[in-house]
């Protein structure tokens, strides 16, 4: 009875030693999987890491607040029409005078301040990663942040050049891509500023018929001002500016 | 002697029946040299104003003092000059654009003329099987974005040519071999970059090669091409129509629910060889027809949707404020009240509405009928298609215009000619100081509707005139009823708006027209006394003819305003030194806005 009982005590001692080996293996490959592993995790799927869903947040953002100013993040030069500010891109104070040109190449302001407003934003996003890697213990060392925003057909591509060392993993740039019809709704913007700089006034219907997902709404004020706002029916994105050409007076100008 | 002044004086009533008097201040002047009025207002141009603007020629006080400010017109500096920036990034160029503002944004500046800058020369771009009439640079941009090759044409002028110089191009199959597989390309032969030479299909002789062969009117999918392409795996949109594609994405003809009309045996087939032109009505053909007003769209229902694919021409309607229905893309014109005619109601405005989507969009034109609404239609099978426009209202040379044919002369101008009226003067600067007063030194004389809570845009016309008659025989002068239109009134057919509430050119405007009518009564010998002369002026038909041009002349005289308000203080009608109102008959005639016709018609009688 004795030699059964050790007999059972000595396979339970040979159970728990297993137990404790299959423990170690699995504690050795956490470790491994999080020390090794992670990092690559990290560069292949950034999203996961909330940066790159950070800087396309702040990128759309961007083009959304962008494109109800024309392009400009403090437009100077606007005209209020139902509480909001809409930033003359062409403008005369003359009757019956074509306007002279404010703003002529819309796509490289729009992608000037955009790089401005999202410079800080980007940045923070940067920092924000880096910490939440800090605290979940890895080793990092950062670098400079260096970016660079293009407008194109159909998408804002975001290049960012971001020196990191992750443990012993480094990673050097992000290519961020957003889709957005900024492009077109910027160079159809710039045609109806041509032809408000040309003829004094642009034909929205013909614009239309060639860009079907775009709807475009002309007021005329009384003062002269023409609004145009421009929509993406698909995105319900709107691009929005002001022009003042070829106004006319009621009845003659006193002289 | 003086009993001869004394028959005279009574043989010679003389009695000045009315005034619709509207100073004339603007004689000799046409309304454009304004502009240069307004300029020479500005006293400096301003490189930028307090509100930001770019260089405007304006009082020097608006001058942002940080930037250039120069006591002379913009267009005389150096900094604020306007000429052509062009910048060679897109390959944009713009015009009216100042120095200053053209080098800030990277441009290059270029005081010549558009057509004269070689940057932004037009011409035909063809990118595969699209056009765009554009510089070359910008060509080359379009080139690079899309990643096809392009074709820049010099030698075509218009936008209209070029259009039809990319649909006149050769469609076809582009074949050619990638990684051991035969590749198929549905495009242009520009754009497949294969030889010039014609090819022919010959089954049993295809070799496979990495130069591209151009297979014209041949769809990737045609069995003689032997490319992995399957047929009609899907629909997409392209250029608003519904078309089948092939497995490998490439395009092939419009869709049809008969597949095999639709595929045309592997070969390109014209959209109207496949189905009729689609006004919406027909869910499984592609060949959907604009002005029909039908274009394509993914099918998102449940139910009801095409045989095959996701896409199909949607129909889309609005219906206007008439409850006449409208397809996408009309364009028609709508107004506050009746039109044209000299018969514009005060206050009110042209619109161009447009359907679009399904909605109906409005777009005002110019306010104070600077701008009036014309509209024309083209036939199509499923009824007229309507487009309409916002044009410039000319009205500014009517009243000097003292000829008919000149008067209605439609290429130069927007006015309509009206009958004679006895005693109307035209576009001269009353003189006798005295005897006539200047609504426009009177400012009492006018009142803002909107200042005391009436409706906007009232008519309230300059008050001029006086009444001539009274004093003594020896005192009154020899009248006589006169008039510088004798044969007929030109006016403005589209009456403009005038801002009458504010110092501003109404009064001008409004005294233009003035009419003074002497009746002449002969004494009998026995007692008692006849008119001989004038004594249609009597008649209150007269008054409205006078009123007739006073309210086609703009917001003037006694007319109603858009909401169908009468104001009847824009005139002023003096008999006998009596002033006179016209009777609720006749304010009722204006109301109705049958002035124009009923006027006519008197003044036809009367002349």
């Amino acid at each position: 009875m004795i030699k059964i009982s050790m007999k059972k005590e000595l396979q339970k001692k040979g159970q728990v030693t297993i137990f404790i080996l299959i423990a170690i293996v699995i504690v050795s490959a956490v470790l491994v999987f999080f020390l090794w592993t992670k990092p690559t995790y990290f560069s292949e799927e950034g999203r996961e890491l909330n940066f790159e869903g950070c800087v396309k947040d702040v990128v759309n953002q961007a083009i959304g607040e962008l494109e109800k100013k024309a392009g400009s993040i403090n437009p100077q030069f606007t005209y209020q029409y139902n509480g909001e500010q809409f930033t003359y891109l062409c403008y005369t104070n003359q009757y019956y005078e074509t306007c002279t040109v404010q703003t002529p190449f819309l796509k490289n302001i729009f992608n000037e301040q955009m790089n401005l407003l999202v410079k800080d934003k980007i940045d923070a996003c940067y920092s924000n990663s880096i910490s939440d890697l800090k605290s979940q213990g890895y080793s990092v060392t950062e670098g400079n942040l260096e970016y660079d925003t293009a407008i194109e057909p159909g998408i804002v591509r975001i290049e960012i050049e971001a020196p990191t060392t992750i443990g012993s993993q480094s990673l050097a740039r992000f290519n961020v891509e957003i889709n957005s019809p900024i492009y077109e709704m910027v160079m159809i913007s710039t045609s109806i500023l041509q032809s408000e700089a040309k003829y004094g006034d642009s034909d929205t219907s013909s614009i239309m018929r060639f860009y079907p997902n775009y709807i475009i709404n002309k007021i005329k004020r009384s003062d002269g001002t023409t609004i145009y706002i421009l929509e993406n029916q698909i995105t319900k994105n709107k691009f929005q500016f002001a022009s003042r050409s070829l106004a006319w007076p009621a009845g003659y100008v006193l002289q | 002697m003086k009993f001869k002044k004394e028959i005279t004086g009574l043989k010679v009533a003389l009695m000045i029946i009315s005034m619709f008097a509207f100073l004339f201040i603007i004689a000799g002047t046409t309304p454009l040299t304004t502009a240069q009025t307004a300029i020479s207002e500005a006293t400096a141009c301003c490189e930028r104003t307090n509100t930001g603007a770019w260089c405007m020629n304006a009082p020097e006080a608006e001058c942002d003092t940080n930037y250039n400010t120069a006591p002379t017109s913009c267009e005389t500096t150096s900094y604020c000059r306007l000429g052509t920036c062009y910048e060679s990034g897109e390959g944009i160029c713009m015009e009216n654009t100042p120095q200053r503002v053209c080098n800030d944004n990277g441009g290059t500046w270029d005081s010549r003329e558009i057509e004269e800058v070689p940057q932004c020369q037009l011409g035909c771009c063809i990118v595969a099987d699209q056009a765009a009439f554009v510089s070359l640079v910008r060509c080359k941009k379009l080139s690079t974005l899309f990643g096809v090759e392009n074709n820049y044409k010099t030698d075509i002028n218009d936008e209209v040519s070029c259009i039809a110089e990319a649909q006149s191009q050769d469609t076809g199959a582009c074949v050619y071999e990638k990684d051991f597989e035969r590749v198929c390309e549905f495009t242009t032969r520009g754009d497949c970059g294969a030889s010039e030479r014609v090819e022919t299909v010959n089954q049993t002789n295809i070799t496979l090669s990495s130069q591209k062969t151009f297979y014209k009117d041949f769809l990737c999918s045609a069995e003689e091409l032997s490319t992995s392409c399957a047929k009609q795996s899907s629909t997409s949109c392209y250029q608003g129509d519904v078309y089948w594609m092939d497995s490998c994405g490439n395009r092939e003809n419009v869709y049809s629910s008969d597949k095999v009309k639709s595929w045309n045996s592997g070969k390109v087939a014209d959209a109207s060889t496949i189905c009729a032109a689609n006004d919406g009505s027909d869910i499984n053909c592609g060949n959907c027809d604009y002005m029909l007003g039908s274009r394509c769209a993914e099918f998102t229902g449940m139910l009801g949707g095409p045989t095959s694919g996701d896409n199909y021409c949607q129909k889309t309607e609005c219906v206007d404020r008439d409850g006449n229905k409208r397809i996408n893309g009309e364009s028609w014109c709508a107004y506050d009240d009746a039109v044209g005619n000299g018969g514009d109601m005060v206050g009110s405005r042209y619109f161009r509405e447009i359907c679009a989507d399904g909605e109906v969009r409005v777009e005002p034109c110019a306010d104070f009928r600077n701008e009036v609404c014309i509209e024309g239609s083209i036939e199509t099978t499923s009824g007229d298609f309507v487009t309409a426009a916002c044009r410039v209202n000319r009205w500014q040379d009517c009243v000097s215009q003292d000829d008919k044919d000149d008067c209605e002369n439609i290429d130069k101008r927007d006015c309509m000619w009206l009958g004679p009226v006895t005693g109307m003067t035209l576009g001269q600067q009353q003189q006798g100081g005295s005897s006539f007063s200047n609504p426009a030194s009177s400012g009492t004389m006018f009142t803002n509707p909107t200042a005391t809570g009436g409706v906007t845009g009232m008519a309230v016309s300059p008050i001029t005139g006086q009444s001539i008659i009274g004093g003594s025989e020896t005192e009154a002068p020899q009248e006589t009823t006169t008039t510088n239109r004798p044969s007929g009134v030109c006016v403005p057919n589209f009456p403009p708006g005038l801002s009458f509430w504010e110092e501003s050119s109404a009064q001008q405007i409004c005294g233009q027209a003035n009419a003074k009518c002497v009746v002449v009564y002969e004494e009998g010998l026995l007692g008692g006394k006849k008119i001989v002369e004038g004594e249609e002026c009597l008649a209150e038909q007269w008054a409205l003819a006078s009123n007739r041009v006073c309210t086609s002349l703009g917001d003037c005289g006694g007319y109603t305003n858009y909401q169908g308000q009468f104001a009847d203080d824009g005139y002023k009608w003096v008999e006998d030194g009596v002033e006179k109102k016209f009777s609720p008959n006749n304010v009722n005639i204006i109301k109705s806005g049958i002035t124009g016709r009923v006027i006519s018609l008197f003044s036809k009688l009367l002349g």
